[in-house]
């Protein structure tokens, strides 16, 4: 989706005031609207502020828009911060929050931040090679590890590999209506599912060769991703951490790393997203970069 | 030769308008029986969350009844002018009063709040409804029938008067 189709999406369900300044920007990347607060947006140049006030019941409003009067079905997204638009734009939400009967809701909104989802096809050409025996990619947050993922899945599935997504938080495909709104080129997608559900699900269901995944985080995802890979399917994840080290000593990986499913380790550089600075083989011998 | 002529289309037009009002009655009558099945349809979606919300009002109101085509313009709203609020929508003012108040309110409710208060304003309506259509049924049974026979009996004693 370009950026005209971004601002002919969202410009129903914006002040009338924003979508005017939406027109004129270059490269949008964000719009932060805050109840009592002017509308910020952000771009590839300098941030932009725009005279129009909004309060909560209108951000209610906008957000039920956004979401195409869809949000009263979404509340478990809803729980956790943010929704998936169309086009895969994300729309983060803030407020208050109730925690009722060990369930967290979202009350009355307070702000709301749709960020514009870039795409950048290619970005992980030079992965694809290692990628085919298994790769994780270790990084700090928003050293663009979810893109290099999504690009993976596309480049292996083009090329004939039976590649599934597990898309937990619906960030590597972001489906709207059972179609993904990125580019991840023929691959099946099990969203909304718990990591270690949604492993043995396909693994039952789509017999996939690959598995992609994003941000591994507890010992059940490490021990459903090495049933899956006992299976035969190859892995393709990303974890937080700063170094191979670091990562080896986090619980949803350890066991992976220990017992050697991934065919390589590319370590990102969180100065400039996509970056990859380091590159290690299966057992963690330094490889030359691409 | 006026005079006759005159009295006979007085007759008719009496008899016309007596009929007219037994339809009227019949079809609020049916109107609002329709309503009930479309309110349960549509709480039941709601409830499964499936669907987004205009998504659901066309499924809800896939019929050919006035309540599926209030539905189906609720849904074109929604999805052209996201941010009009749906309780004023123009095919409210058509109807009749006790009516248009129900409607208002459930499509004030259905689009803000949790899922759980959605498919409750959707239950809340359709009893709302039960409770009007028991009561236009209760009436229109007597009056569409006092109408209809009433029509002809005025219409022909204002003929005979007139002449």
């Amino acid at each position: 989706m370009n950026l005209n189709e971004t601002i002919r999406l969202l410009s129903p369900c914006l002040p009338p005031e924003v979508v005017s300044t939406l027109e004129s920007v270059p490269a949008l990347q964000e719009i932060r609207l805050r109840a009592g607060c002017d509308v910020l947006i952000r771009t590839s140049g300098d941030p932009v502020t725009v005279p129009c006030r909004t309060d909560a019941a209108q951000l209610a409003r906008i957000a039920e828009a956004l979401s195409g009067h869809s949000l009263y079905a979404r509340s478990r997204e809803c729980a956790q911060g943010f929704i998936t638009l169309r086009g895969g734009h994300r729309m983060g939400l803030c407020g208050e929050v109730n925690r009722e009967g060990g369930q967290t809701q979202l009350g009355q909104l307070s702000s709301l931040c749709i960020r514009i989802a870039a795409e950048f096809p290619g970005c992980a050409s030079s992965l694809a090679g290692f990628a085919q025996s298994g790769i994780l990619l270790i990084g700090p947050p928003g050293c663009g590890k979810t893109t290099l993922l999504r690009d993976l899945a596309r480049i292996l599935s083009r090329a004939g590999a039976q590649v599934s997504l597990i898309d937990e938080r619906g960030e590597l495909a972001a489906c709207d209506h059972g179609q993904p709104q990125l580019d991840i080129g023929c691959a099946d997608v099990l969203t909304g599912c718990p990591r270690p559900e949604a492993a043995a699900w396909l693994i039952r269901s789509m017999a996939p060769e690959v598995i992609v995944t994003d941000e591994l985080g507890g010992p059940a995802d490490a021990d459903a991703l090495l049933d899956a890979h006992a299976c035969g399917a190859q892995i393709i994840a990303s974890v937080h951490a700063r170094s191979l080290n670091d990562a080896a000593r986090r619980a949803g990986v350890q066991g992976l790393i220990a017992r050697r499913c991934f065919g390589a380790y590319a370590v990102l550089d969180g100065s400039s997203p996509g970056r990859v600075f380091a590159l290690y083989d299966r057992s963690g011998s330094p490889l030359p970069l691409p | 030769m006026i005079r006759p002529f005159a009295a006979v289309c007085a007759g008719i037009m009496l008899a016309l308008a007596a009929f007219r009002r037994s339809r009227e009655l019949r079809e609020r009558r049916l109107r609002l029986a329709r309503w009930e099945p479309v309110l349960d349809h549509l709480a039941l979606l709601l409830r499964e969350g499936a669907m987004n919300l205009p998504e659901a009002l066309c499924a809800a109101g896939c019929g050919n009844g006035e309540p599926d085509r209030l539905l189906q313009a609720a849904a074109r709203t929604l999805r052209d002018q996201p941010l009009a609020p749906l309780d004023a929508l123009p095919a409210l003012h058509k109807l009749p009063a006790d009516e248009a108040d129900a409607l208002r309110g459930l499509l004030l409710r259905l689009t803000q709040g949790s899922r759980d208060s959605r498919v409750q304003a959707a239950e809340r309506a359709a009893r709302s409804f039960a409770g009007l259509s028991a009561a236009a049924g209760e009436r229109s049974a007597s009056e569409e029938r006092m109408w209809r026979q009433l029509g002809p009996v005025l219409g022909a004693c204002l003929t005979i008067w007139l002449m």
